[in-house]
């Protein structure tokens, strides 16, 4: 790679352009992840029952931003990454929604799970039993503090797309809320 | 127009003449005041921020089904930054190997670390791991892990906590070690639970803790509660022990379950989750 010049970049260590003519960025991972792998890490705890779960999907989160062809300038990074955190987090609930209806792979579910009463693990139990798109949009918008209209951009919906998810979820998040609370499966 | 259910989900955005019409509504409504009581619990709730935690190195890969494709990419990058002079991705390129041995320095305490060695302590009872646990080279860092430090357990922090009764904990395959879970008390309330694995001469040694949250005991159920759950599923019970194998996302040495006997000769299984299956589902034995 023929360097070109000072990058003035904490994330992006050298640039340059290579045999082909093609430009090269090398990306300070290590940077990125203990600028951002924290703040990733407590989003995705929401959407998960263990923190060993959430951290294997912080690593699903680095591991794609790590492959992608094309990463985002220093301002635009944490959305992307929030972005690629949210796709994450509904591949995984529902491969979990999944779980639950499989009998075998992770079993058939005979009677109503424990119900933990620990608040955050209620709250963490009933975004998992709502629709995963639901879920992200309210996390995003009401736990991670985003304007629904970033929220919107950085899921690539339309700001109604997100303001009817953002309704419904409430709605279906209050409900099972209300259940575990009342000791009832969600 | 809209329905009162979705007017209420969406009120906080609500302009006149809408808003007023929603207010005179929930006067007359005693269901729409219960939702709106309902949604405001919620609206709370989901506010409530998740506590500070620390990730873990990039690289130092979970412990159960590892991708590949991340060592080599970590491995890859180590290389490239190595040039940059950024050398701190280098140690983690080992991927989960990397996991397993904790770095000098470090107290080595973590899900997955490595199977003790000659250097524990005797374990062969319960009685053995009450009068060795504290003597564990690991024991003192692990309590001041929970009770300060980056990520210390709030309902731990300036506390002092006590250790309660080991639980024996039977491998359910036959690689699968027996090990002993030993909770961690504040207030009688279970906020931690230590993994002591035992070898194969009977010496133990304290490699790995968990957080505990969802119950104020640990395990959630006690014996006779899942001896309770199993029977409805499966029929009358004979007995139930905690034993633990690793099932991806279900279960591993931290998170035991219970093995119900029934009285018809069937074995149940029933896990952290609360949910019964019966021993076909698995197939572990």
């Amino acid at each position: 790679m023929r360097q070109t010049g000072e990058t003035g970049s904490k994330v992006v260590l050298a640039q340059g352009v290579d045999d082909r003519g093609d430009d090269v960025r090398i990306i300070n991972w290590t940077y990125v992840y203990d600028t951002h792998g924290q703040t990733l890490l407590r989003y995705l705890r929401r959407f998960t029952a263990r923190r060993d779960e959430a951290e294997d999907l912080l690593h699903d989160v680095f591991e794609r931003a790590m492959s992608a062809t094309v990463v985002p300038d220093d301002a635009a990074l944490l959305p992307w990454l929030y972005r690629i955190a949210s796709n994450t987090a509904i591949s995984h609930l529902r491969r979990a929604a999944i779980r639950r209806l499989l009998p075998l792979s992770a079993l058939r579910e005979v009677v109503a799970p424990v119900v933990d009463r620990d608040e955050l693990a209620l709250v963490r139990q009933a975004l998992r039993s709502i629709p995963p798109a639901q879920a992200v949009a309210l996390v995003l918008v009401l736990h991670e503090g985003f304007a629904r209209r970033d929220a919107a951009r950085l899921l690539g919906v339309p700001e109604e797309t997100l303001k009817t998810r953002l309704a419904r979820g409430r709605l279906n998040f209050a409900g099972a809320y209300a259940r575990l609370q009342r000791g009832l499966r969600a | 127009v809209r329905h009162p259910r979705e007017s209420l989900a969406l009120r906080a955005e609500l302009l006149e003449p809408e808003r007023a019409q929603l207010n005179a509504h929930l006067l007359a409504c005693d269901a729409c005041r219960a939702l709106a009581r309902q949604l405001d619990a919620a609206e709370h709730a989901l506010a409530m921020p998740e506590p500070l935690i620390e990730p873990p190195p990039l690289g130092a890969r979970r412990q159960r089904g590892a991708s590949s494709g991340l060592v080599a990419l970590t491995a890859t990058l180590a290389v490239l930054l190595t040039v940059a002079g950024a050398v701190t991705i280098l140690r983690n390129a080992q991927g989960d190997n990397a996991a397993a041995t904790p770095p000098p320095g470090s107290s080595g305490i973590g899900r997955g670390t490595p199977a003790p060695t000659q250097s524990g302590w005797p374990a062969r009872s319960i009685a053995d791991v009450e009068a060795n646990l504290a003597t564990d080279e690991n024991f003192a860092s692990t309590l001041r892990a929970l009770t300060s430090g980056a990520d210390a357990d709030p309902r731990a922090v300036g506390r002092t906590p006590t250790i309660g009764t080991p639980l024996l904990v039977r491998g359910l395959r036959p690689s699968d070690a027996r090990e002993y879970l030993v909770p961690v008390l504040v207030d009688d309330r279970v906020i931690a639970v230590l993994r002591v694995a035992v070898d194969a001469q009977d010496r133990g040694k304290l490699v790995g803790a968990r957080g505990w949250s969802s119950a104020s005991s640990f395990p959630a159920l006690s014996a006779e509660q899942a001896r309770a759950r199993a029977a409805s599923a499966f029929g009358a019970t004979t007995g139930a022990e905690l034993v633990w194998t690793l099932i991806r996302g279900t279960a591993d040495e931290l998170s035991p379950f219970w093995r119900v006997t029934h009285a018809s000769g069937r074995v149940s299984y029933l896990f952290e989750d609360g949910s019964v299956h019966d021993s076909s589902e698995i197939g572990a034995e």
